[in-house]
């Protein structure tokens, strides 16, 4: 059961991602997702998931507000912004861009 | 830039957000928790399972605030109460750390500011380092006679400062000056003021925007227009701040006669055009107000000097512009004139920088002041590195504790560098206090009486812009940083690489005690160097204030009179007879007496005498000193006469001349003969007047205390002639001095006083009332001041020396009781144990004490220019520091050798 390691900064994408097609979630939520998307159920430990949060939201792309789940619990629920789904847009792009650049390394060079 | 702000916040604000985030962390379980239990886990193992899942809480919660704010200012906040909470548990040591550093930084930056103020701030002019003063060396050859000295004028020839102001191409602007001391009157009181007559110049070169009005136009330098008055704030304030004062007239009454008054018409209006802001007092702090002058030449054909300050041009130097002046100056007078050797190998002309010129006098003691607080401040941190180093033991355990479960080296540093900048902060707050104390001290002790008429030599040169400012406490601000830095790098990098042998042995090595013992000794050698200074000081201000100034300082009132009309100088004259006849008529009034000039006012009149024996005319060779007196001048003064008798109603005019000589001139130039009844010629060829010498006075201390008595003669004034064909000095060039010998309170019989001045001119006025102590005590103003300043910086650096020397021992005691116990128990006795202690603080006190000593005899010599009457190597002053010295550290020593003494061997060997 390897732990993928997530590349610094990706993690901030993957979450708002996940925010812009799921529309609000918590953090057990988004943690949830993840393991869903990635086949692997122990991918991170779920705390690893606060800091990107702090710092999205510090970056007003994301906003939290307390709410109630389904079962009558208090969370915490996270919302993309419109700046965030801006930001969105240029960091696929980012990616995408990035992303090529090393899967034609990968592929070209081996 | 948001997210920095929102981090920034964050740092300030941490308690919010862990509890914000906690109770984010609480729910995610909560979610966690419920689902595996859907799935149909236990609920005990669903618990263990969703905090499985989650991870590590504090791992996460430090991710969290890494995110959130900067990890380093979470750290520094961390430490800061870290080192709060430390220093908090040892109240002693933070106390006498802060106050050992407090006392160092604030006499540093007391001293700084006054530094900064006076010698580094530029004069508060436009591009003031242009600024020069002209002085010129003029060879004896060319003054009055031929036979003089050579001499050397702060003031030019007027003649040639035309000359070099038209055709200089070195210098910018040439400006003169004269003094004018007039009176006005304001609200029916006659008002003296001191100003200045300047040159066109004047204004332009200085570059100060007036506060009010305007200052001269160039067409009021020339003749009828120059009726104009520009006013000094203070002035200005005499005359009720009014805001309508522009377009007023004020006119001054004064002596035409005099040298001053002579400068400028008296008794015609003149117009104020301008007020000039507050602390604008150039050239001299008296200036209140400033008038035109018209070049013109002076009406008795003699030479007439005036200062002189000239702007360089861009890019001359100040000798090159000299250089030029000269030139011009040779030009203007022919060669007969430039073939005449310059005074005493020095160039004619002399240009000065205008700050160097005016702070010169001040320089060499604020840099022995600043080479004593700079001590102060090495004793201080000296003092602090011996404490830091006695907690050494107390903290090693504990550092090895922190490495031992993670604490990098870095870290450590980073805790221990954070107290000590702490305690240097702590100590550059209190500091910073201290200093604006200090320099309150230093702007009291420097405060004269603030009169022009009596010298420049006690007056402190800018005093009045003295402050702490805002470059001063930044100087406090970087010294405390360095001081905490500095003392706490060394400390901190020994312990960051705590070993096991650290953990496990915990008893200070020798090495350590030597250090301890080492800083100490040094402490106590610097010190030692201050006291000798300050001892130095102090006995030559003690020796000063003791000298017998030749006259009786004690119940004498001394006062000037301001009166509204203009007055020639016999009119003056009578006016004070008259006035000095009715004094004696007030009750507590013993005698009073009036003169051209009191002891200490610095006005010099030297003119030849000729004695006539055996019908063989003679010049003496030393011109003396002249001083003209009333009747009973030196019985009010309470100069004794030695030989012969004073002046009596006899001596009148008319009557036949008399003269008294002092001691000095009786030694000097009858030293083969009783000079009683010799007769000496007074007065220039053709109108000589033959005075018989019927008295010999002692000896007066006419221009300072430090200054050796010049030969000087009496006369009585009503004998004075006042026919300009004699050509004699003015009477009175700075007012009518009175002097009132009372019996009692000064106060109410100043108030009769004043009554009597009022019935003799309605508009008088007293001025310049001072004791002749006070005056006596002004011209001490600056000996007195470096005396205090280092005695108590010394006496800052002797108690800091004392508490190093204490804490070592007590330290020392407290490391050694098993050891002491032993012996004890072995059968030492008490005496035994406090001499063991006692020779060991002895052996440390003496060591310092010779290296201070040592030390002290090879930099006293820079004091020699501030002593008086003593040798830097003045071996009473060393004994007597080296002795007194040796009596306090014993006793310092004494408490903890008791300590020592009054252990219980049982205790002792029980306590390890």
């Amino acid at each position: 059961m390897d732990r993928i390691e997530i590349l610094q900064g990706t993690l901030d994408l993957i979450v708002l991602r996940a925010l812009a097609t799921m529309g609000p979630q918590h953090a057990y939520g988004l943690a949830a997702r993840l393991e869903q998307i990635a086949d692997h159920p122990l991918m991170l430990n779920q705390g690893t998931l606060y800091p990107a949060l702090v710092r999205l939201e510090q970056n007003g792309w994301i906003k939290g507000s307390w709410q109630k789940t389904e079962n009558n619990r208090d969370a915490k629920y996270y919302a993309i912004t419109k700046t965030g789904a801006r930001a969105l847009d240029t960091q696929t792009d980012r990616w995408h861009r990035f992303a090529g650049l090393v899967n034609k390394l990968l592929v070209n060079e081996p | 830039m948001k997210r920095f702000l929102a981090r920034l916040i964050n740092v300030l604000r941490p308690d919010r957000a862990d509890a914000e985030l906690a109770r984010e962390m609480a729910s995610h379980l909560a979610l966690l928790e419920d689902d595996f239990r859907r799935r149909g886990v236990a609920p005990e193992e669903a618990r263990a399972a969703a905090q499985r899942a989650l991870g590590s809480a504090a791992h996460a919660r430090d991710l969290h605030r890494d995110a959130r704010s900067f990890p380093w200012c979470d750290d520094l906040r961390r430490d800061v109460q870290y080192a709060f909470r430390t220093l908090h548990r040892a109240p002693g040591f933070t106390t006498v750390v802060v106050i050992t550093l407090a006392l160092g930084i604030g006499a540093n930056t007391a001293i700084f500011s006054v530094v900064h103020s006076v010698l580094i701030r530029p004069l508060p002019y436009k591009n003031s380092a242009r600024l020069v003063r002209a002085w010129e060396n003029v060879p004896g050859a060319e003054i009055g006679n031929g036979k003089g000295p050579d001499r050397r004028y702060g003031a030019m020839d007027a003649t040639d400062l035309l000359a070099v102001s038209a055709r200089s191409r070195t210098i910018a602007t040439l400006a003169s000056f004269g003094l004018v001391r007039l009176t006005t009157t304001v609200g029916g009181d006659a008002t003296r003021m001191d100003g200045f007559s300047v040159s066109a110049g004047f204004f332009p070169m200085l570059g100060v925007a007036p506060l009010l009005g305007r200052t001269f136009t160039p067409e009021e330098s020339t003749a009828g227009y120059e009726h104009v008055l520009v006013l000094g704030y203070d002035a200005w304030e005499r005359f009720g701040r009014d805001v309508n004062m522009l377009g007023r007239t004020v006119t001054f009454s004064g002596n035409p006669m005099g040298p001053f008054g002579g400068a400028v018409a008296v008794d015609v209006p003149y117009t104020v055009v301008g007020v000039m802001p507050a602390g604008f007092r150039f050239p001299y702090d008296n200036a209140q107000f400033w008038v035109p002058r018209v070049p013109a030449a002076p009406p008795d054909g003699r030479p007439a000097r005036r200062e002189t300050v000239a702007r360089l041009a861009d890019g001359v130097t100040s000798a090159a512009a000299a250089a030029e002046m000269e030139a011009i100056r040779r030009d203007l007078h022919g060669a007969t004139s430039a073939s005449a050797p310059a005074a005493g190998g020095r160039p004619r002309y002399e240009l000065i920088p205008l700050q160097n010129e005016l702070t010169g006098p001040v320089k060499p003691a604020l840099l022995v002041l600043t080479a004593a607080v700079g001590l102060v401040l090495l004793i201080s941190c000296v003092n602090v590195a011996n404490l830091l180093l006695a907690r050494t033991a107390s903290r090693r355990r504990e550092i090895a504790v922190r490495a031992a479960i993670g604490a990098g080296p870095g870290r450590l540093i980073r805790q221990l560098l954070t107290e000590s900048v702490l305690l240097a902060g702590l100590g550059g707050v209190i500091g910073a206090a201290l200093a604006f104390a200090g320099v309150r001290l230093f702007r009291l002790l420097a405060t004269t009486l603030g009169r022009s008429d009596l010298g420049l030599a006690s007056v402190f040169p800018r005093l009045s812009e003295v402050s702490v400012d805002a470059a001063a406490l930044e100087y406090a601000l970087v010294l405390s940083l360095a001081t905490g830095i500095v003392f706490g790098l060394a400390p901190a990098l020994r312990h960051s690489r705590p070993s096991h042998e650290h953990i496990l042995r915990d008893t200070a090595g020798s090495a350590r005690t030597g250090l301890r013992n080492g800083l100490v000794v040094l402490e106590i050698a610097l010190a030692i160097v201050l006291l000798v200074g300050a001892g130095l000081l102090i006995n030559s201000f003690i020796k000063l204030a003791t000298v017998d100034p030749g006259f009786e300082a004690s119940h004498l009132l001394t006062f000037q009179i301001a009166q509204a009309t203009s007055q020639r100088q016999e009119e003056q004259r009578a006016f004070a007879e008259t006035f000095v006849e009715r004094l004696r008529a007030v009750p507590d009034v013993q005698s009073a007496a009036y003169a051209r000039q009191l002891p200490l006012v610095q006005l010099q009149d030297s003119i030849s005498l000729t004695l006539r024996r055996d019908g063989v005319d003679q010049v003496l060779a030393q011109a003396p000193d002249i001083r003209f007196v009333s009747r009973d001048y030196l019985r009010t003064m309470g100069v004794r006469i030695i030989s012969g008798r004073g002046f009596t109603e006899d001596d009148g005019a008319g009557r036949p001349g008399v003269v008294v000589i002092n001691e000095a001139l009786a030694r000097g130039s009858f030293a083969d003969m009783n000079p009683l009844g010799q007769i000496v010629l007074f007065g220039p060829p053709g109108h000589r007047m033959p005075l018989e010498i019927v008295g010999v006075a002692g000896n007066v201390r006419q221009f300072g205390l430090d200054r050796a008595p010049e030969p000087q003669y009496f006369m009585d004034i009503r004998q004075v002639p006042t026919d300009p064909v004699f050509r004699g000095p003015p009477l009175f060039p700075v007012g009518v001095y009175y002097t009132v010998r009372t019996t009692s309170n000064i106060g109410t019989t100043l108030g009769g006083i004043r009554t009597i001045a009022r019935q003799l001119d309605p508009h008088a006025t007293l001025s310049d009332v001072a004791t002749m102590e006070e005056i006596v005590s002004n011209s001490m103003t600056r000996p007195r001041m470096y005396a205090v300043l280092v005695g108590v910086f010394a006496a800052v650096a002797c108690a800091l020396a004392v508490i190093g020397l204490y804490g070592v021992m007590a330290y020392s005691v407290a490391q050694r009781t098993r050891e002491i116990g032993v012996r004890v128990a072995l059968g030492a006795e008490r005496r035994d144990v406090m001499r063991l202690i006692l020779r060991r603080s002895l052996a440390l006190t003496t060591v310092g004490i010779a290296i201070g000593i040592s030390g002290a005899a090879g930099v006293t010599r820079y004091l020699e220019s501030f002593l008086f009457g003593l040798r830097p190597l003045d071996p009473a002053t060393f004994t007597a520091v080296a002795g007194t010295f040796a009596a306090v550290a014993t006793l310092a020593s004494y408490l903890p050798a008791r300590r020592a003494a009054s252990v219980d061997p049982l205790v002792a060997l029980r306590c390890e």
